[in-house]
């Protein structure tokens, strides 16, 4: 069963066939495309942030920001593609020749053209608009570096400036949008936030319109808020301070008070407050819906075909939201009752189905009219002189002539 | 009563390139007692998990073997998977398994060629090694790396095989399995090699409970367990058969490595035919805090993990239980009686891997 | 004179033709084993490094020894090559053999010493063909010669016909324990080409240096002398034996190629066993034909 010599007919034909080995490193291998051989920098796009070195399991990476040097240990390098894959500015990669041998350790040391660092790195920092910091700390926690400390009892941002290497992830990772990357610094000592950092939001129960967008704002869902038993409540335990509600309260009636101030038991709402309702300037209104939209209680009801506007006077609450989105700025907060709200006054100078016209004779063919039309129905053409308005895409709204600053469009 | 003489084997021994120490006694050329000791290459790779990120963690891991890299890399990310309730993609799934069986198939043909070298056939453990060296390329096609892959990742994978690629490997799988058949005929009929392997190191089923023997060790004495069947990855989908032994001597061993090589085609063929499309990873956000076990077959047993994190980008602990260590005590029992003569081919039967074990 | 010339050659060139012949050999089995494998002077390479190399001996009586193995060795060749008794050729090969035995067990390792000890077995495995072949030769001489037998080398090579003609059997039964003497797979049991192997370099482990040089040097002579036998059998007093006989010393270490890289290495139980069966069976048998036919 068991026969000797089973192998003689494999060994000769591998004596007749090419053998499987060649003279390596003499004769040079090609390597497939995913062979992780070196890693290569591209040094010049190098912000010298020091993430690689962190990331690298074998410390073989080492960043030096005031020399500016990127430098490896070749022998010490294990090839794992996790500085690659972690490099922010993506200027490292790898090449599939792999390391030399040698009988000696290699660090190969890159240094930065110009390595004027102190004056270069100058050019970007890192600035924090303190009106809108929050102190969340998420810029220090990222910062490779540690160059940034923030506290959140005293209101500080801090950035020091020797250990800063321009990397931005601080102002990628700023949750509010405050940081951002400049040579003017003087924001980072703009006033500091009206309150205390132990500070409870208050709203003033006299003003506040309910409208909820305190309590959508809050990140930790610390206000309770009721339009119809008119509750608004903050949960002390949730709250971090932050602010937020603060900055967003569109009737500007949130304070933030010490703690014992802000839980103390509100005063109750007067009955009326006389609250004021939106009204639209008509003559000017170019029905746009933009308020409508924008409403929180959806109070408003625009239809552009019938040129109307209406306000439901029962769902409105006065948060005067609509003012601040109208884009013609026609609307005011002057009627007190929803008659008056909805008191037709048309005024216009134009009727609603007609069509803008310019009097070429004055028209400078500036283009504005051409740029404010929202419809893309306005065509300017300079070189040429022409002046055209596409009919079928004109939705009246007149925005051409009120832009005009020739004052040469009229309404036909 | 002859003599008795104790002769160190290892931890540096051409035989095998794995630092494991074994004191041997003999009377004659019989070993009476065999003393193993371990710790010659312990580098602390566990205690490592406390000072570096859980994401980076797994290139640390995935160094604990070079042989079976990416079931180590795998099991890791398994675990961390389970600890935050991450669901990998099925494509990553399939992924990882086609990986898993190539990494099979290149440590048993390792495993193969240096059995051969054990008992002295150099011609075929050159062979067998050229074979592995065909499975290392498409390693380093498919990942970048030949020995360590450094592919995977906390929910998912980092590299994709395309269908192309796919479709290339089976084509040379297929060429492959054939000059392997070759080489395997030699291992299971050649008069020379019968003589170094039959009824050498017989461990019969009882001693392989006893001593808690895992993998192809414990299957060779008949017992049918495979932790692949537990379906982890893709291997639910897969369907295989446990192989076993009958004669639990080193010539069982061998025959159940080589029916695992012949098994892992078939398995790459399925996951090949299998595989969905789609994304190979997911995002992972936030730390780990929980514990998790895993356990997964690597070519040499079933090893296991354990993790624990706290909620802080530090894992408390990370423990492996590898194969070979399981193991040891089987090789202690064979090793008993034996002839000095059979000492290396016995340490080989248990495919030790010294570095797994001290970690 | 041709006898002396043949033996100054013999120290001149027998230890390079060998090394070059191991050279090939290493080629040509890294071709078995689909490898490019080293230069054909690899081995003079080595021993050459080897000599470069701090000699580390536990026991200096240990350079004595190595220098007699290497001594006798070539006293072995010179016997042969200048045609004296093949008798006495073969004690010389003999005692060469116990000072290898010498050399590793100086230095109470105990790879060597068991190394030392499977080298004993081997020798008694090995003997008895060894001593069938000469009275081989006589008996072959004894015919070709007209019933007057010789144990020159001379007389043997000198012969009419070639002594293969009369000893086949014999013939196979040298091929057989070459193997061993060449420590080949499957019987490199007491020490291999390479150290994978439970005794590490078994007989050579504590060898070093300027001392394993000399025993690498000494087994080139070994092979040159060993097929300068496999030669004597293709021998007669025609020219063309001459090509002959350096052809089939060419074939059978090509074939002693072949065998070392299709088989495994087996215990020194069944080295005994096999090599007295072949020494009875083909060497026995030629023997009793030898005697009661012709």
């Amino acid at each position: 069963m068991n026969k000797y010599g089973s192998f003689t007919g494999g060994i000769f034909k591998s004596l007749f066939k090419k053998p499987a080995t060649y003279g390596y490193p003499f004769n040079k291998r090609e390597f497939p495309e995913r062979t992780r051989g070196h890693i290569v920098i591209n040094i010049d796009d190098c912000i010298l942030c020091g993430l690689c070195e962190k990331k690298c399991p074998s410390a073989a990476i080492k960043v030096d920001r005031n020399k500016g040097t990127w430098s490896i240990d070749r022998m010490g390098c294990v090839q794992c593609e996790n500085c690659v894959v972690g490099c922010p500015k993506k200027v490292l990669s790898t090449d599939v020749n792999y390391t030399e041998p040698s009988t000696t350790k290699t660090v190969d040391t890159f240094t930065k053209a110009g390595a004027a660092i102190s004056e270069e790195k100058g050019a970007s920092m890192p600035n924090c608009n303190l009106d809108s910091c929050v102190f969340c700390g998420l810029c220090a926690k990222n910062c490779p570096q540690g160059a940034l400390s923030v506290d959140r009892a005293t209101k500080s941002w801090k950035l020091d400036e020797t250990l800063c290497v321009s990397c931005g992830l601080c102002v990628e990772k700023c949750p509010k949008k405050c940081l951002e990357m400049g040579e003017d610094k003087t924001k980072n000592t703009a006033a500091l936030a009206p309150y205390d950092v132990d500070d409870l939001p208050k709203a003033d129960l006299n003003a506040c319109v309910y409208c909820g967008i305190c309590a959508s704002a809050c990140p930790q869902g610390a206000i309770e808020l009721d339009r119809d038993s008119k509750k608004w409540v903050v949960n002390e335990d949730k709250c971090i301070h932050c602010g937020i509600c603060y900055y967003k309260c569109p009737k500007k009636c949130i304070a933030m008070v010490d703690a014992e101030t802000a839980l103390a038991v509100a005063e109750e709402k007067a009955e009326d407050t006389g609250a004021s309702l939106p009204k639209a300037d008509l003559d000017k209104c170019v029905y746009c819906t933009l308020c409508a939209k924008n409403c929180p209680q959806g109070a408003l009801t625009v239809d552009r075909a019938n040129k109307v506007w209406k306000l439901d006077a029962d769902a409105c609450v006065s948060c005067g939201l609509c003012v601040d989105k109208c884009p013609k700025k026609c609307i005011d907060m002057s009627a007190s009752s929803a008659a008056e709200a909805n008191e037709p006054e048309f005024k216009r100078g134009y009727d609603v189905e007609a069509t803008p016209d310019a009097n070429l004779d004055l028209c400078v063919y500036c283009g504005i009219c051409a740029k404010a039309c929202p419809q893309d129905a306005v065509t300017v053409d300079r070189e040429n002189k022409t002046w055209t308005v596409d009919e079928d895409k004109c939705i009246h709204c007149a925005i051409c002539a009120y832009k005009c600053p020739k004052k040469c469009i009229d309404m036909k | 009563m002859s003599k008795r003489s104790i002769v160190p084997f290892g931890p540096q021994h051409p035989v095998l390139p794995e630092p494991i120490h074994l004191d041997l006694v003999l009377e004659d050329e019989k070993v009476v007692e065999a003393i193993p000791s371990i710790g010659f290459v312990h580098r602390g790779l566990e205690k490592l998990v406390e000072k570096r990120n859980f994401h980076d963690y797994m290139y640390v891991i995935e160094r604990i073997c070079g042989i079976c890299s990416f079931m180590h890399g795998m099991g890791y990310a398994e675990g961390i998977e389970r600890i935050m309730d991450v669901e990998i993609p099925d494509r990553a799934k399939y992924l990882r398994t086609i990986w898993c069986e190539m990494s099979r198939l290149h440590s048993h043909l390792l495993w193969l060629g240096l059995l051969a070298d054990a008992f002295g056939f150099e011609s075929l453990f050159m062979h067998c090694w050229r074979m592995r060296e065909t499975i290392l390329d498409m390693f380093e096609a498919s990942t970048g790396g030949r020995v360590i892959f450094s592919v995977n990742k906390i929910g998912g994978v980092l590299k994709d095989m395309d269908s192309s690629m796919l479709r290339t490997f089976v084509d040379m799988f297929d060429k492959m399995e054939e000059e392997v058949r070759q080489l395997t005929n030699v291992f299971l009929k050649d008069y020379t090699v019968a003589n170094r392997l039959k009824g050498v190191g017989i461990l019969t089923k009882e001693d392989a409970i006893l001593n808690g023997a895992v993998g192809p060790m414990m299957r060779a004495a008949g017992i049918e367990s495979d932790t692949r069947k537990l379906g982890y990855a893709a291997y639910g989908d897969i369907d295989f058969d446990i192989i076993t032994g009958k004669e639990c001597d080193s010539f069982a061993r061998c025959e159940v490595r080589i029916g695992e090589i012949f098994q892992s085609f078939n398995i790459i063929r399925q996951a090949v035919a299998k595989i969905p499309e789609g994304p190979i990873s997911v995002d992972v956000k936030g730390n780990p805090n929980g514990e998790a076990f895993v356990r997964l077959e690597q070519p040499r047993g079933e090893a296991v993990f354990y993790f624990r994190g706290d909620g802080t980008q530090f894992l408390n602990r990370a423990r492996v239980r590898t194969p070979t260590f399981a193991n040891i005590p089987s090789l202690v029992k064979i090793l008993e009686g034996c002839d000095f003569a059979d000492v290396p081919i016995l340490v080989l039967t248990i495919d030790p891997c010294v570095s797994c074990t001290e970690r | 004179m041709l006898r002396v010339l043949s033996a100054v050659l013999y120290i001149v060139f027998g230890a390079l033709i060998a090394g070059l012949l191991a050279g090939i050999d290493r080629k040509l089995s890294a071709r078995f084993q689909g490898r490019r494998g080293p230069s054909v002077f690899q081995p003079f390479y080595d021993v050459a490094k080897l000599f470069s190399k701090e000699t580390l001996a536990l026991n200096h009586g240990q350079f004595v020894i190595a220098f007699s193995f290497l001594l006798l060795m070539v006293l072995t060749g010179v016997l042969f090559f200048a045609g004296v008794d093949i008798l006495l050729v073969f004690l010389s090969l003999s005692t060469a053999a116990m000072f290898l035995v010498f050399a590793a067990t100086s230095s109470n390792s105990a790879m060597s010493t068991m190394g030392a000890q499977r080298e004993m077995m081997q020798m008694l495995a090995y003997e008895p063909m060894v001593l069938i072949t000469a009275v081989g030769f006589y008996m072959s001489t004894q015919i070709t010669n007209g019933g007057k037998g010789s144990f020159k080398v001379i007389d043997i090579a000198m012969s009419d016909v070639p002594s293969i003609v009369y000893l086949p059997g014999i013939f196979l039964g040298f091929l057989f324990i070459l193997t061993i003497k060449f420590r080949k797979s499957p019987f490199d049991i007491s020490t291999s080409h390479h150290a994978h192997q439970e005794l590490v370099k078994g007989v050579t482990t504590d060898l070093s240096g300027r001392n394993l040089g000399m025993i690498e040097i000494a087994h080139w002579y070994e092979n040159a002398f060993l097929l300068g036998v496999v030669a004597l059998f293709f021998l007669s007093n025609d020219w063309w034996s001459i090509p002959l006989a350096v052809g089939a010393a060419i074939v059978v270490y090509f074939l002693e190629t072949v065998i070392d890289n299709i088989s495994a290495r087996v215990k020194w139980e069944l080295m005994v066993k096999l090599a007295w069966g072949v020494t009875i069976v083909c060497g026995g048998l030629n023997l009793l034909v030898l005697e009661y036919i012709f």
